[in-house]
């Protein structure tokens, strides 16, 4: 299973250390979550036979994204050559100055490689020829990720024109993160391990204080479960804080003090839920440190949000000005427009 | 007949003269040529005492390496020599021998003359150079080749029950590494090729993977090599090394226990512990388990014979007497539960299974028990107060006056990873992985403890509340969102925390998912827990089996007779005595004597009730 795999028209992205992650903590079970620094041939030898069996388009560049790799076994260099060998022509980006060498990228001169100020490549170019339309492409793992997941997303966007469950307003439609977990497999643990990464980047301060995840829906629990082998924390769930807002009664109650919290939903459209449950974890002594979730609607702003430079809430994708008219998504109320 | 695996490893038979640089080592009975008369009887000693113990066993033999001190010429000639004598008087078949190469049993010299002669050397020449001697030692002794450029260059059937698999490591061994280290990608396509599925694997190598004497767990295996080696034994569900080196007579397991390394420790060493192993093959029809027997050279100093060979202690010696290949019964199920000591007022007293009238049934008995899972998720329970007595009303038809917290459980970590890989270890033990199309997590506990199963084994993975709170979650929330009219789902795998009478998921299967379920041939449900009151065994959660239940509903139910059941551990709760009637006749819910835990909302059948 290949996890992190986007083809679009051009090239074909494979993300390492995504691969490593599943292969370290679910393959071999050693439990070092995103942490994992090191690429071990294992993970490189999984994605050679995937190239090898699958017929992939050969006109297509192979994209190998090294972010987070800090460290390659000695031999992934050989099985990098054998998926050249396949007739693909190899980009490499991300490469950390670490693993030029023991890569042996200096072997290879083209001009067009692009190091970055620590002296690693942020772009390179397995091979030298310098005519090839690979040039003229970004190839920016975020925009790469956040295109491929929109594409995805709106299969899974229903027409809906029902009030909210939680919120006194209508959806024009409904966003099934249930489904697309289910059918955008094995897609979604890529988008969850693009989320543990984010929320590593955004929050490692706060992770120190080893807050744990609190899941409140069905949904959101598979996400915890996830998140909790890749971030390496502790787990919660409310049962239930979701569309039928009832909480049941735990027996021994749980000890929030001194703890700190993240609130972990599918998708958070007016945050409703989530403030339920910041306020019972404040209430109850805990400390809540914020929100993530796959899928977040902005309505607001980013200035008009207040962020106070810190982001409360994490998500892969966010439904916002910018694309809800593309993905047919809107919140409206009873009122009357005014220019009515 | 009785058969036995002999075990030796380390003979560093040896050359009792300097030659050059290379060393002399005194530390060996099987020192020749000088010495020979003095080998010779402490081979034909070593004879004795497995024909004394093992007359008329049907024999082989394995040996993991280091014959030789050097790998020179005349030493191999003794070897030979010593091994026919071996062969001979124990009439062992040379097709029940297997015989590894060890990092001292490869030429150095000719490695040299290999080096001076020629220049850019490839590995398959360095290897065809350096085990020179070794080859036609194999030749002249076993009538077949051995082939240097292999990583499993042999393999043994074992009985029709085990398969011995001879693996090189010493493949990458050269003049300065001696670590162990094989090409992984090569062993896993050889390994391909010889598997034989209907055999458990065992791999007989030279070097130890496992450390019985150093204070790392590493083993002299090169260690990024070792964690791809181990990854790709548990991936092929090989959990046996069987090697030497370390000249330790021992037995440990790589982190995590999920291999056992079982070393026979060196056969001749004047100074340090000379040791042998012999595996008994218990009979047995449904499981294949080695009887560990381990021999050791006792040192008299007195003039009648300096030394004898003899059995050494077990639990002494702390290695296990038996190593469980096969286990496909489970243990004697009666007293399986017993009572949780130190009840806190919160806490349920378990009732131990014989007080209790579990119905029988007479059918063949398929459970899971692994003590690695069952016994720790129990001691699991006592430790964490999981198992607490009171009301427990989990809808209008299943209430119960104890329950299983198993959201605490799964809070922490480690216990969260613990229960994922108990789930995985049901899977595997049953050969379920192969079988199932689908993998659905049931409940909230359920989802969380699936994750793990759906990516290992890379399966299609959807996820459902208990068919009793459907009306509670949203209706996106209660779709399964897999289409099944072309039957492509024949075989689903259900895995939740709980399981009591199975009520809850036949009515799922036909009351909530009908449509999806109608095209499914079978039905694996894992549990963490089984908390009901029949003597477990994979049926008995089909409706044709507790509809013959004293006492058991089945108005509320539904017929459905397709499923397999396997649970991690059987803890029986006392269910609630009242009938549909039991908030007239319970005291405790008529008069709120107590406190009542409901896990659903039954405000709409009180409603209904008092309308």
């Amino acid at each position: 299973m290949i996890v992190s795999v986007i083809e679009n028209l051009e090239f074909i992205y494979f993300n390492l250390h995504a691969e490593e992650t599943i292969s370290s903590n679910y393959l071999k079970d050693d439990n070092q979550g995103i942490y994992i620094s090191s690429l071990q041939f294992e993970t490189v030898y999984r994605l050679f036979n995937f190239i090898n069996e699958k017929s992939l388009d050969k006109q297509k560049f192979l994209v190998f994204d090294f972010r987070e790799i800090e460290h390659v076994q000695a031999n992934i260099l050989d099985k990098l050559i054998e998926v050249r060998n396949l007739d693909y022509k190899l980009v490499l980006t991300n490469v950390s100055k670490k693993i030029i060498r023991p890569l042996s990228l200096g072997t290879i001169e083209n001009h067009k490689n692009i190091l970055n100020s620590e002296n690693g490549y942020d772009i390179f170019y397995f091979f030298s020829n310098q005519d090839s339309k690979i040039y003229d492409i970004t190839l920016d793992n975020g925009s790469i990720f956040y295109k491929d997941f929109k594409s995805r997303l709106i299969k899974y966007i229903d027409v809906y024109q029902k009030p909210h469950a939680s919120s006194f307003v209508y959806l024009e439609s409904f966003v099934d993160l249930k489904k697309f977990i289910s059918l955008e497999n094995p897609f979604i643990y890529f988008a969850l391990y693009r989320l543990a990464i984010k929320i590593k980047s955004k929050w490692q301060p706060e992770l120190n204080k080893n807050p744990i995840l609190v899941g409140q829906s069905l949904t959101s629990t598979f996400i915890v479960s996830i998140l909790s082998k890749f971030l390496k924390l502790d787990t919660l769930v409310f049962d239930k804080i979701g569309p039928i807002t009832k909480l049941y009664s735990k027996l021994e109650k749980h000890n929030f003090e001194n703890r700190s919290y993240i609130v972990v939903s599918d998708f958070v459209c007016l945050g409703t839920e989530v403030k339920i449950t910041k306020n019972l974890i404040e209430f109850s002594g805990g400390e809540y440190l914020g929100n993530v979730s796959l899928v977040k609607v902005e309505t607001l702003t980013r200035e008009d949000l207040q962020l106070d430079n810190i982001d409360r809430t994490i998500s892969v994708f966010s439904i916002s000005d910018r694309n809800n008219q593309e993905l047919n998504y809107s919140i409206y109320t009873n009122l009357k427009p005014l220019d009515e | 007949m009785n058969s036995i695996i002999l075990h030796i490893s380390d003979l560093h038979i040896s050359l009792d003269t300097k030659i050059g640089e290379d060393r002399l080592n005194e530390d060996s009975y099987l020192r020749i040529p000088g010495d020979k008369e003095n080998s010779e009887h402490y081979i034909q000693k070593f004879i004795n005492k497995v024909q004394e113990d093992f007359k008329d066993y049907t024999i082989y033999l394995l040996v993991t390496g280091d014959i030789t001190d050097r790998g020179a010429g005349l030493e191999f000639d003794y070897a030979k020599q010593y091994f026919e004598k071996i062969i001979n008087n124990l009439d062992i078949d040379l097709d029940k021998i297997l015989i590894v190469p060890g990092d001292h049993d490869i030429s150095r010299k000719e490695i040299e003359t290999l080096i001076s002669s020629k220049e850019d050397i490839d590995l398959k020449e360095l290897n065809q150079a350096k085990f020179k001697n070794f080859i036609s030692f194999y030749k002249e002794l076993l009538n077949k080749e051995f082939d240097p450029n292999k990583i499993i260059f042999d393999n043994v059937n074992f009985q029709d029950k085990i398969e011995l698999i001879g693996v090189n490591s010493s493949y990458h061994v050269d003049l300065t590494k001696t670590e162990g280290k094989i090409n992984i990608s090569k062993f896993s396509d050889e390994l391909i090729k010889i598997k034989n599925n209907d055999l458990k694997q065992i791999i007989c190598c030279h070097h130890n993977i496992a450390s019985l004497f150093e204070d790392t767990n590493s083993g002299q295996w090169n260690p990024d090599n070792r964690v791809s080696f181990i990854s790709n034994l548990e991936q092929n569900n090989i959990k046996y090394i069987f090697s030497g080196n370390e000249h330790t007579n021992g037995c440990k397991k790589t982190t995590g226990d999920t291999i056992t390394v079982s070393d026979a420790g060196t056969l001749s060493s004047k100074k340090n512990d000379s040791a042998f192993k012999i595996y008994e093959l218990i009979e047995d029809e449904n499981n294949i388990i080695l009887k560990n027997h381990i021999y050791a050279l006792q040192r008299t100093g007195s003039n009648d014979g300096s030394y004898y060979w003899d059995k050494r202690n077990n639990a002494g010696a702390k290695q296990p007497n038996k190593f469980e290949i096969l286990i496909a019964a489970p243990p004697e199920l009666d007293n399986e539960v017993t009572e949780i000591l130190n009840s806190s007022p919160n806490q349920g007293k378990v009732k131990s299974s014989n007080e209790n009238n579990r119905e029988t049934y007479d059918s063949d008995i398929n459970i899971y028990y692994n003590p690695e899972f069952t016994d720790v998720l129990y001691d699991k329970v006592r430790e964490l107060n999981l198992f607490h007595s009171g009301h427990f009303h989990w809808s209008e038809t299943s209430r119960a006056h104890n329950w299983i917290d198993t959201s605490k459980l799964i809070e922490n970590k480690k216990n969260l990873d613990f229960t994922k890989n108990a789930i995985i270890n049901v899977i595997e033990s049953k050969n379920l992985e192969k079988k199932i199309d689908l993998i659905l997590g049931l409940g909230y506990e359920g989802n969380i403890i699936s994750t793990k199963a759906a990516i290992k084994y890379n399966k299609p993975y959807a996820f459902l509340p208990y068919s009793y709170r459907y009306d509670e979650h949203h209706e996106y929330e209660n779709e399964l969102n897999f289409n099944n009219e072309n039957n492509d789902f024949k075989n689903i795998l259900i895995i939740t925390d709980v399981v009591n009478d199975g009520r809850t998921i036949r009515k799922l299967i036909k009351k909530r998912q009908d449509s999806f379920f109608k095209n499914v041939n079978k039905i694996y449900i894992i549990s963490l827990f089984y908390t009901g009151q029949s003597k477990l065994n994979n049926d008995i959660l089909n409706f044709e089996f507790v509809k013959n239940i004293k006492g058991f509903d089945t108005k509320n139910d539904e017929e459905i007779n397709k499923l397999e059941f396997y649970t991690v551990k059987s803890l029986m709760v006392e269910k609630c005595p009242y009938g549909e009637n039991f908030r007239e006749e319970c005291l405790i819910v008529k008069d709120n004597l107590g406190c009542v835990n409901l896990f659903y909302d039954e405000s709409k059948y009180v409603d209904k009730a008092s309308n």
